[in-house]
């Protein structure tokens, strides 16, 4: 198959095996010359499923194709032909690259042709596509293997990386993979933008302060895996808080999952962008986990427009451009119209039995537990025996009233019923 | 179900929230309006195969905006389907005593594809038919400064030479006026009376 199909079958099989690591996928035909044009030219796969529990079937195999790109999908159910899923794929890159995403600066990386096997690697072009300020060089490797070469990043920035492979018929096979080259750790007073230009101003990279700004425009960060100085050092405006999501997470993957301190960040008094809540201080909120001089490397990559490292303490101070001064939010239904009936997954009008299932088979009373919870009262002559996941839905029901500030039990006007109808 | 606090309708949403199966408001239950829902079997939920940016097709999702700028102005939402897609966009039960400029929506996809949704929250501040405004130009972040000179002579050039019928609003750079003994109530005066006329009528 060529390598869009591989990397879609790739994609597909992982997305598949986060919902139920059992089930297998089978590829029943790929690259066939006896069969249709696509086949022959490994862009189209037959798969079915096995090992799938209850729940899990090629249906949901091809919404899942759709879900994460493929160009094509059919579902050619079991009537026909004993039913399969069908992807086919637009052509793309033929040459896969295997380079890593992030290099620091003049630490040299290897990069290679990883598949389809070359019959001729000497015969490989690789270069550097540059694209603003970051570069970069191509060695031969010390071993001299002529489909691999060495990567030296030499300026801060993103290049792409291009492989070519000539053919015998004057055609190529091609590839890409884009490398952004950026710092381990930026020195004490070091002052860098996000396309890696270094001491340049504020204002050039950040840009100036919102003319029309006002404190209504301002946000409260309240991330988990932040620790916040002040009040004030949660306040600021939307696009500083993604930034600061961003580094929080990049923060939380390094060893030992460190957390971050926001120091200062809306200051109406200070004479930079801070004074637009569009720039902040953060420092590590434990010095022996993770330094300031690594979070500061960390700071330039996510979102932040403008990096420029403080020393007493040691500290980071990050800016961005300005931007959407509010986000679009999704949720559940906040309340039901009255006699609309709901699925759990958000469908409307849906009858129970299709949202929670039907009555189990199997059912018997051994199956009920009581429910001791508290923050639930029930009416005289219902019963208090439930199934677990009744339980656990009862809990949470009440967790989140109680979240609100709402006082009061719910109150179970009817349960268990082993003569109910619906 | 019911709540003492909590009116059916909105502890309708609790339930969705919670993670119940199925919920239904029923505003006709005997002893007054209630909520019936039922939870999944021991074998869960079914599985989610969407992300945070995606909706399964005939499915709600309610929709508002963070922050809600407490500010006079006029908020509005649309949608624009692209490719084939489909959606509809509606007003969201609104919560008791909640503010009338933010309506909350509720998107329901009915056709694959994808829809972009834009939300906007105006002013009120921006200039009308036939008005303009003169506002300063921010290139280096350095806040603009005007010699009284100078805004004397833009605001003369200005009156002279606005289209009949035309307004022209400067009351922005005025706070940009620097260097000269600014009279008390300068940002309140009447334009006229910031700067002299250089033409006198005949």
């Amino acid at each position: 198959m060529i390598l869009r199909a591989a990397r879609g079958l790739v994609t597909l099989v992982s997305r598949l095996q986060a919902l139920t690591p059992a089930a297998q996928i089978t590829v029943t035909a790929a690259l066939d010359t006896s069969l249709g044009p696509l086949h022959a030219q490994g862009r189209l796969l037959d798969l079915i499923l096995s090992n799938a529990p209850t729940g899990i079937d090629l249906g949901l195999v091809g919404a899942l194709a759709h879900e994460i790109g493929d160009d094509y999908v059919a579902y050619i159910p079991a009537d026909d032909a004993g039913g399969f899923v069908r992807l086919s794929f637009a052509g793309g890159d033929d040459l896969d690259i295997l380079a890593p995403d992030v290099v620091a600066p003049d630490t040299p990386s290897s990069v290679a042709v990883i598949r389809p096997l070359l019959a001729s690697p000497a015969s490989l072009i690789l270069r550097v596509l540059r694209c603003g300020p970051g570069n970069g060089t191509l060695a031969a490797t010390p071993e001299g293997g002529s489909g691999s070469r060495l990567f030296t990043g030499t300026a801060l920035g993103q290049v792409t990386i291009v492989a070519e492979y000539p053919l015998a018929d004057g055609s190529f096979l091609s590839g890409a993979k884009t490398v952004v080259i950026a710092p381990d750790t930026l020195g004490p007073c070091t002052v860098i933008a996000s396309d890696g230009s270094e001491g340049v101003s504020e204002s050039q990279a950040s840009g100036p302060p919102d003319s029309d700004f006002r404190e209504a425009y301002l946000v409260r960060a309240d991330d988990s895996r932040t620790d916040y100085a002040s009040d004030n050092a949660r306040r600021m405006q939307l696009p500083l808080e993604q930034a600061l999501l961003q580094l929080a997470a990049l923060a939380a993957a390094e060893p030992g999952s460190p957390r971050i301190t926001v120091l200062s960040a809306y200051d109406p008094a200070a004479s930079n962008l801070q004074a637009a809540g569009r720039g902040l201080i953060v420092a590590p909120s434990n010095a022996t986990q993770l330094t300031a001089v690594r979070l500061g490397a960390l700071a330039y990559r996510p979102g932040f427009d403008y990096v420029e490292m403080r020393r007493y303490p040691p500290s980071v101070y990050a800016s961005v451009k300005a931007g959407e001064r509010f986000e679009i939010v999704r949720s559940p239904i906040d309340r039901l119209w009255p006699n609309a009936r709901i699925s759990g997954l958000g469908e409307l009008m849906a009858t129970e039995f299709a949202a929670a299932g039907p009555p189990d088979p199997d059912f018997s009373v051994a199956m009920l537990e009581v429910y001791t919870g508290a923050g639930v009262s029930l009416a005289t002559g219902v019963s208090n025996q439930v199934q677990p996941p009744l339980a656990s839905a009862l809990t949470a029901l009440v967790a989140a009233i109680a979240s609100d500030g709402v006082a009061g039990d719910v109150q179970i006007t009817a349960g268990f019923n082993p003569a109910a109808t619906a | 179900m019911r709540h003492p606090a909590v009116g059916a309708d909105r502890l309708a949403g609790y339930a969705l929230q919670s993670g119940f199966a199925f919920v239904q408001h029923r505003p006709g239950a005997s002893g007054g309006a209630a909520v019936y829902a039922a939870s999944y079997s021991a074998s869960g939920p079914p599985p989610d195969i969407f992300t945070d940016d995606e909706l399964g097709l005939g499915v709600l999702t309610e929709l508002s905006v963070r922050p809600e700028l407490a500010l006079a102005g006029s908020f509005d939402c649309c949608l624009t389907p692209c490719c084939g897609a489909a959606a509809s966009l509606s007003t969201a039960l609104p919560e008791p005593g909640s503010s009338s400029t933010y309506v909350r929506k509720v998107l329901r996809a009915t056709a694959a594809g994808t829809v972009t949704i834009d939300a906007s929250f105006s002013l009120n501040d921006a200039a009308e038919p036939y008005q303009f405004m003169l506002v300063p130009r921010q290139t280096d972040g350095a806040e603009p400064r005007l010699t009284k000179d100078q805004y004397d002579d833009l605001l003369n050039f200005v009156d002279a030479y606005h289209p009949v019928g035309v307004e022209v609003v400067t009351r922005g750079i005025r706070r940009f006026v620097r260097g000269f003994r600014r009279p008390p109530g300068w940002a309140q005066l009447p334009t006229a009376a910031t700067f002299p006329h250089y033409r006198t009528n005949r």
